[in-house]
């Protein structure tokens, strides 16, 4: 049974005397534990795509199951269970910790302080980042700030996770590293849905997509006897 | 015109006519961390394509209705520039993106046969949507492909010359790729224009 079913939804926003097609009759389905990404510019709908899918935002039209149940709209404390959203650029409240920060979303559902931040604990060390533990979020780096913001993500257990375009603001060199942790995290039996602005960002994926103007267009699902071997991407550049 | 930053500001003028400090974000969330000029770099590209007749101020009537980024408190205060593309500045963008892409033999073909299919009629608009399209998918079936860089784990130095070279080569397809994607999403745009245009001479009466 798939994970995450969105079926024909569409959206649209008002802007002043301007009507903006954000989604356009939009279908997709993710299985357990798939990673699929979506590749897109900003603007595409990429973002709302993914706003829908975790119900922070209501389709006009069509509709959005999880684990075949409708999904209810997130209240204000955030999502549903079951899904993580991660929006790089982690919001910094306060001057807490990053353990607190990851923490929070276990301590706003009345989970005990100890036990949250020792799970809090175990996501830092799963992405990678326990040397972040004691910081504040103003003393991260860009990759840092995507490891703490999949952590805080995951904190909760989710089923399904949403990443909202993770090498956007990482250097170069790292964008690789952030790529290889959000494939373990799949391998790990969490789905991921993740846009991405760029070519590095669908390698290694089960599926990916492209969106354009709130139209998905192209699907491409890499089986792993046909991903390249780094011998052959040099005839490949030849023979294109 | 050598400077890649001028073209890619150039590129989102053509999208849609913009000021200084706009075109900074835009670009910024558009090529962050391929392309990170300071503020004062892309007055210099607006300066320069300006100088060159490539891009011209916007008449302020002219101007779309107020964007989001125009309601922040401190943009209200002064006036901006909003500048457009010139016709020249939108031929030397698309001679510059074919330059870029003129070593693909599979590109070249895909142009050969929009041209084509363009000098047919507006009823083709979707014959052409339908290459780009195939195009596209093509660009992302490769793209996910291409695996992720070797780790930089070599014990030897002739090994660690060999991923380095690898992770360039690597990167090389992967920029040509990107490069395509842009253009992708540009072609699309160009191919609605070019059906608006056509609609609207065929829908003019004839002694208009």
């Amino acid at each position: 049974m798939s994970l995450l079913t969105l079926e024909r939804v569409s959206k649209r926003y008002r802007r002043g005397r301007r009507e903006i097609t954000a989604l356009d009759d939009v279908s997709l389905t993710i299985a357990p534990g798939e990673l699929v990404a979506i590749w897109g510019v900003p603007r595409s709908g990429r973002t709302t795509l993914l706003r829908i899918a975790a119900g922070l935002e209501q389709p006009d039209g069509g509709d959005v199951r999880f684990r075949g149940e409708a999904l209810a709209p997130s209240h204000a404390e955030g999502l549903p269970r079951g899904i993580g959203y991660v929006e790089v650029g982690l919001a910094s409240v306060g001057g807490e910790s990053i353990l607190d920060q990851v923490a929070m979303p276990l301590l706003a559902r009345g989970t005990a302080p100890e036990t949250a931040r020792a799970r809090a604990m175990l996501q830092l060390e799963r992405v990678g980042a326990v040397g972040c533990a004691r910081l504040q979020p103003r003393e991260l780096d860009p990759t840092e700030r995507v490891r703490v913001a999949i952590a805080q993500a995951l904190v909760g257990g989710p089923r399904l996770l949403l990443v909202d375009d993770p090498t956007r603001h990482v250097d170069l060199l790292e964008r690789e590293a952030v790529l290889l942790l959000v494939r373990s995290i799949a391998d790990g039996q969490v789905a991921v849905l993740m846009t991405t602005g760029e070519a590095m960002g669908v390698s290694g994926v089960d599926r990916a997509l492209t969106i354009s103007g709130g139209v998905l267009r192209s699907e491409a699902r890499p089986e792993p006897a046909n991903v390249v071997a780094l011998r052959s991407v040099r005839s490949g550049a030849e023979r294109l | 015109m050598r400077s890649a930053v001028n073209w890619a500001v150039l590129g989102l003028v053509i999208e849609r006519p913009s000021y200084g400090y706009e075109l900074f974000q835009r670009l910024e969330r558009r090529y962050g961390g391929v392309l990170d000029p300071p503020i004062s770099q892309i007055y210099a590209a607006l300066n320069a394509l300006e100088r060159a007749e490539l891009i011209e101020p916007l008449p302020e009537e002219e101007r779309a209705p107020v964007s989001e980024d125009a309601l922040r408190p401190a943009a209200k205060r002064q006036p901006k520039v909003h500048y457009r593309a010139t016709a020249s500045g939108a031929r030397a963008f698309r001679e510059w993106v074919a330059e870029q892409m003129r070593e693909d033999p599979r590109h070249v073909e895909l142009l050969r046969r929009i041209a084509g299919t363009a000098a047919a009629g507006v009823d083709r608009a979707g014959t052409m949507r339908t290459l780009v399209d195939a195009y596209e998918r093509a660009c992302v079936e490769e793209a996910s492909m291409l695996p992720l860089p070797p780790a930089r784990e070599a014990a030897t130095p002739a090994a660690a010359a060999g991923e380095l070279v690898e992770r360039l080569v690597l990167a090389a397809r992967r920029g040509l790729l990107d490069a395509h994607f842009a253009w992708i999403a540009y072609a699309r745009k160009e191919i609605d224009a070019f059906e608006r245009t056509r609609t609207r001479t065929i829908d003019e009466p004839a002694d208009a």
